[in-house]
């Protein structure tokens, strides 16, 4: 090591290395008002220490040079003068005054966080962010996008590191110029600050409470910063970065985040009834594993314990049953560290690394776990994340259909087309609830597969679903939501598929008659 | 010094038999001595060994934090090292050293035969040892060693602590109880044990600053005992201080904490004041400028130290008049301690200064620690706080007042005193290398931390943005040349120990106070009957 | 006159033994600070939560149902009330304020509803804990009813409305037109078990 880092000392002291010049010497000025001010009194504050510190050290350096016992100078004999002594403490008195006005004016002006035009939920968890958005139905984590290979240097390895090295995320957070944008910032675990530096803004996030700061920004631009209290192992790799969009910009991307919920929901949906093979859960479980779980439970699996316990050959992730193992993974552990990432990651990612952890480092349970199992395993009702994706799924279906021409409906399709087409429908708007399978979740999502409804009355099937249930409130009514052609197509396919076989073919007229 | 000692009490027995039992050598003298420089001495090495090792985790830390990426150790065992290093140094070099100092000054300097309370003075030192070994056993647990950070602040060290925290609270409460005892010793040697005719404003400064820490000790080491003991039984025994979901809140740890923590921070320095008002007059062949006003501007910064603690906290979310009062008791502080500065440059003013390696101590002392003032006012402004909060900057302040403030005053008191101690004078060339050696070595380790808090670095992290790697870079070359610096020292200690030229029983010719009218070395028992003060 | 040597004299005993007594009570008095500041460090619990009752420092609310006293309704004023809600570690609950906001003028009683739904196949006992920011406006947001009171036991995959009934208080300061009050929900329990 020493010889290395005489190499670095040499290398560093030959060559001026090129991130010299990015560091700034001093605080940074920011990009709001609040941060501009704070850096005035910043400087106002650190000009008058200079000038105090000139003037003491001054008269001390004036006295070891001229009142020095080798140039034979006599000790005078005074040691006491109340005159003086007054003097030097009024005027510090007065400066100290000085600096208090503006630093008041401006103490207030953070303070004031009433008048917001968005509200935005912080959270810290170890070792990560939460943003939701109030008002917006968005919400995601933040977490930090620096490969693991760049940091972890240990064994020699030093894969270059990049431009933002351990300041960039995932998902920053994003908001618009000119607005007044709240944040209300909490913990879920122990106390976190978000801290970012250009906005002045650092509130500690306390677990259990909530603390409120404000910003806002004038120009555009993407802003890091890092959290600023201790929280644990990796409280130095849970930066945080805020997006500074123009409004139009971030209108854009508000509508693009909605999109993209609902293609995850939708891909959600789907991974219900995909079985997927034991090589490719592996596979997505390793990276889930080494991007979410690794930093506690080692790539190794052998944990940090006793804080942090090792899933090689230890009972939860072996013996036990797998549903208790999805359980901890989905909702974490009271009391612990494990924090629960049922909201964090998706049900086949989830299935992936349960899968992974119950078959690496010699665990080789066999145990191949499916999205569908993760559903069962954590109280198989639609958790409200799949809920909310559900309902946007159909507004953008809604969306969609409303773009084509009326639709013809004495259109007369055959079987296969209704077929193939109903099953699409039915993935995107039905198998939220009722499952891929068919067969539901009851009791409230009952099961479509051998149902008295689905292979009895046809009318009754396609008033079901043009208007919903009268009974049960969870069956929405999709007449307005999905075209004539689509409910047609819909109906026989849960006609039709599980082995429902009635035969019916649905025809877009049949429906229409219906509506009437 | 133990060999010279020892003649030294054999000489003094013939006399003086029959009223103390130190007969004893080796070991059993060491651990059965009721005497106050004995007790001073095994204090004042004691910490030096808790600063070694200290300084060994400050030199870990450096060397991982030499270069971005993790190349040395994990994150985790990064977070010890800040942790125990932190504990180490404030409640195992500093406060001992002090303590050290105190005993084996105190007595000579009031004129007393030794500290009221001998037995008792022989046990406050030797539960320390046990304390830290508890402490730095838990290195050796499978969870690992504290680290949650000096200050401990819960949710970490309760419900996610890693399981040391039992006992790093056994150790916090071992640490209060000598540091206690200590300070009780203390306050009643000054009451009761001063020579006839010193009155209180006749004491030497350095015994005000020790009498007035000892006061703040007494107020606020129970209040860390309450704390522990709470971090404690919120960890082990279910209930719930500091946790939300009892109906707890762990901001209110926070406040009991920092009530304890910033009068302890004056505890670090306060002593610091009294022995550089001690040297800065013997130097300049001058009287202490202002003594009235010192002792008030002491007793004013310890009665302030008391209602500022919140500072430490202005982004926990305080109420806007929360937070604009204890910005102003912040800023107040600057006034008495500005006085003290004042005084000390007016001492030196007009005065016939010579430069001996105690006096450059302490001139670098006044210098570097009114810099360590400076940042503290800097910090002590809200808004601005709200910046440089838990950043380097902040590091950099309180390593200015803790190490380049109270750490010099300790390295000028030991060369002040070391003749009197040894009775032999120390090699002056090797403690002028080990000054200036320090003096740039600190300041290369300590002021370009300014620039990265202000640049935006957090402290307590393991590894951080490449905008900061020049600057980390020069800051772990001067931590490992500081840390060399100091092992210049350990070599002048012991050789001035085992010999050199003899020390006169006052070798400087400025110094005043009776500890200088007893030979040097000090005889093993000084003032049994009470000199007289006019 | 400074040699230690010296022996001891009659009268210097007698001072010793005057010295000794005055030493004891100097000890007594400093003992009895330690042990009154090891109590105060205790005290400050208390303490701060009167002290939090008062201020509404950390946006801490009262535990106790407050009594409607309001005399008027100020209709002239508008305060936005907004609910955020979380779930801590371990609690698999689906928790959610059923009302993003409610615009109230101070004085005037509202409701609001708050859904929970217990996704786990155990029994399981949460509290909420509130918090109100900006904190000042703690002390002025009175709960006549809440369900963070008391605790929730529920069942496997049972749900719930629970209520929450509040007025802004009349002295509500001038310069507060927002108040955020969020919801912690933890899992007790294994405390209320034992």
């Amino acid at each position: 090591m020493k010889r290395r880092n005489l190499g670095w000392l040499l290398l560093g002291s030959l060559l001026s290395s090129s991130v010299w010049a990015d560091m700034s010497l001093n605080l940074t000025k920011g990009v709001t008002e609040v941060s501009r001010d704070v850096y005035d009194l910043h400087m106002l504050v650190l000009y008058i220490c200079t000038v105090i510190g000139v003037v003491v050290f001054g008269a001390m350096f004036w006295s070891m040079v001229f009142h020095r016992k080798s140039k034979g100078v006599k000790p005078a004999t005074f040691h006491e003068s109340t005159k003086v002594e007054i003097l030097w403490t009024t005027i510090p008195v007065i400066i100290l005054i000085a600096m208090a006005v503006p630093a008041t004016y401006t103490l207030i002006a953070m303070e004031n966080n009433d008048d917001s035009d968005i509200t935005i939920q912080v959270t810290g968890s170890q070792w990560k962010w939460h943003y939701k958005y109030f008002d917006q139905d968005l919400e995601f984590y933040s977490v930090l996008a620096t490969p693991r290979e760049q940091y972890e240097n240990q064994d020699g390895s030093s894969a270059e590191k990049g431009e933002h090295y351990l300041l960039e995320v995932d998902r920053p957070l994003v908001i618009p110029t000119n607005k007044k944008v709240r944040f209300v910032i909490t913990s879920d675990d122990v106390i976190h600050a978000w801290w970012v530096p250009a906005f002045a803004v650092k509130q500690d996030a306390n677990p259990g409470f909530i603390n409120e700061a404000w910003t806002k920004v004038d120009e555009p631009g993407i802003y890091r910063g890092q959290c600023a209290e201790l929280c644990g192992k990796d409280h130095g790799f849970m930066p945080i970065v805020v997006e500074v969009k123009t409004e139009a910009d971030y209108a854009l991307w508000l509508e693009e985040q909605k999109q993209l919920k609902a293609n995850a929901a939708a891909a959600e949906a789907a991974s219900l009834t995909a079985s997927v093979s034991m090589d490719e859960l592996m596979q997505l479980g390793e990276t889930t594993y080494t991007a979410y779980c690794a930093s506690c439970h080692q790539v190794s699996g052998q944990g940090l314990p006793p804080a942090f316990p090792a899933l090689k050959g230890s009972a939860i992730a072996t013996t036990g049953p797998a549903s208790e193992h999805i359980d901890i993974v989905f909702n974490g552990r009271a009391g612990t560290g494990m924090q629960g990432y049922g909201k964090q990651l998706s049900l086949k990612e989830i299935a992936a690394v349960v899968t992974y952890e119950r078959n690496a480092w010699g665990n080789n349970t066999g145990d191949a776990i499916q999205a569908a199992d993760v559903k069962a395993a954590v109280g198989g009702e639609v958790s409200d994340g799949l809920k909310a994706a559900a309902t946007s799924i159909t507004e953008v279906k809604t969306e969609i259909s409303e773009e084509k021409p009326a639709e013809d409906l004495s259109k007369v399709y055959s079987q296969a087309e209704l077929m193939s087409m109903g099953e699409q429908v039915y993935m995107s708007a039905c198998a939220a609830c009722h499952q891929a399978s068919g067969e539901g979740m009851a009791p409230v999502f009952p099961a479509l597969k051998g149902s008295a409804m689905v292979t009895g009355d046809v009318t009754a099937h396609i008033d079901m679903v043009l208007n919903g249930s009268k009974k049960n409130p969870a069956m929405a009514a999709f007449g307005s939501q999905l075209t004539k052609t689509q409910i047609a197509a819909v109906v026989t396919y849960e006609r039709n598929a599980w082995g429902n076989n009635t035969g019916d073919l649905v025809q877009p007229a049949d429906v229409a008659a219906s509506a009437k | 010094m133990t060999s010279n000692v020892i003649n030294e009490q054999s000489t003094q027995d013939a006399h003086d038999d029959g009223h103390h039992d130190h007969k004893m050598t080796g070991l059993k003298r060491w651990l059965y001595t009721t005497n106050h420089k004995d007790i001073g001495s095994m204090y004042l090495w004691f910490s030096f060994i808790m600063f070694l090792t200290g300084g060994v985790m400050a030199l870990v830390i450096r060397a991982e934090l030499f270069q971005p990426g993790l190349q040395i150790v994990e994150p985790d065992f990064f977070n010890q090292m800040t942790t125990v290093h932190g504990l180490i140094m404030v409640f195992g070099a500093i406060m001992p050293a002090f303590t050290g100092l105190a005993n084996w000054m105190l007595p000579m300097m009031v004129g007393a035969p030794d500290m009221a309370l001998p037995r008792l003075n022989n046990w406050s030192f030797w539960i320390l040892p046990f304390a830290f070994a508890i402490l730095l056993s838990t290195f050796f647990l499978e969870s690992g060693a504290p680290n949650f950070g000096w200050t401990f602040y819960a949710p970490l060290s309760t419900t996610y602590s890693n399981g040391s925290t039992a006992f790093f609270v056994f150790a916090v409460h071992i640490m209060g109880i000598s540091s206690i005892m200590g300070a009780i010793n203390i306050v009643v040697t000054i009451m009761n044990m001063r020579a006839p005719g010193m009155t209180y404003m006749k004491m030497p400064l350095f015994v005000w600053t020790f009498f007035i820490t000892a006061y703040l000790l007494i107020a606020v080491m129970p209040v860390l005992a309450g704390t522990v003991t709470m971090v404690l039984t919120d960890t082990y025994f279910g209930t719930s201080f500091f946790d939300a979901a009892g109906g707890g809140d762990p901001v209110m740890f926070q406040h009991i904490f920092w009530f304890f923590g910033h009068p302890e921070v004056y505890i670090m320095i306060l002593p610091a004041f009294g022995i550089v008002s001690t040297t800065i007059p013997a130097f300049s062949r001058k009287k202490l400028f202002g003594y009235s006003s010192m002792v008030y501007a002491t007793a004013s910064i310890a009665f302030l130290s008391f209602i500022v603690w919140a500072h430490h906290m202005f982004t926990t979310g305080m109420p806007l008049f929360g937070e604009l009062f204890f910005m102003y008791c912040t800023m107040l502080i600057a006034v008495p301690t500005g006085v003290k500065v004042f005084n000390w440059a007016a001492t030196m003013w007009r005065g016939a200064i010579s430069f001996e390696t105690p006096m450059l101590f302490s001139i670098a002392f006044v210098i570097l620690f009114t810099i360590g003032g400076f940042s503290g006012l800097m910090l002590a402004m809200t808004p601005v706080d709200f910046q440089y909060h838990d950043t380097y900057f902040v590091v950099a302040h309180f390593h200015y007042v803790l190490v380049t403030g109270a750490l010099f005053s300790i390295f000028a008191g030991a060369y002040y005193w070391l003749p009197k101690w040894t009775g032999y004078m120390y090699n002056d060339t090797l403690s002028k290398w080990h000054f200036w050696c320090s003096l740039v070595s600190v300041n290369l380790l300590f002021f370009p931390m300014h620039f990265l808090g202000l640049a935006g670095m957090p402290r307590r992290i393991p590894d951080y943005a490449l905008q900061f790697a020049d600057f980390n870079k020069w800051v772990s070359i001067g931590g490992f040349a500081f840390g060399l610096s100091q092992l210049i020292f350990l070599v002048l200690v012991i050789k001035c120990i085992k010999g050199g030229k003899k020390a006169e029983a006052k070798p400087w010719d400025g110094a005043e106070g009776l500890e200088w009218t007893v030979p040097s070395p000090a005889p093993y028992h000084t003032f049994e009957t009470p000199p007289k003060i006019d | 006159m400074t040699n230690g040597a010296d022996k001891k004299t009659l009268s210097t005993q007698t001072q010793q033994q005057a010295a000794d007594a005055s030493v004891k009570k100097t000890v007594k008095k400093l003992m009895l600070m330690v042990f009154a500041m090891f109590g105060f460090g205790f005290a400050m619990v208390p303490l701060y939560d009167v002290f939090c009752d008062i201020t509404g420092l950390n946006g801490k609310t009262s535990n106790v149902a407050a009594r409607y006293n309001a005399t008027s309704i100020d209709r002239e004023r508008t305060i936005t009330v907004q609910f955020l809600t979380r779930t801590a570690k371990g609690i698999p609950w689906q928790f959610e304020p059923m009302i993003n906001e409610v615009k109230v003028h101070p004085g005037e009683r509202k409701v609001v509803k708050f859904y929970a739904k217990n996704q786990s196949a155990n029994a399981i006992v949460g509290q909420a804990v509130p918090s109100v920011s900006p904190g000042q406006a703690a002390i002025y947001f009175q709960k006549i009813e809440c369900f963070c009171f008391n605790n929730q036991p529920l069942n496997a995959s049972e749900d719930v409305e629970m209520g929450l009934q509040f007025y802004v208080d009349l002295d509500l300061p001038e310069d507060v037109s927002t108040i955020t009050l969020s919801y912690t929900l933890y899992d007790i329990t294994s405390a209320v078990d034992s």
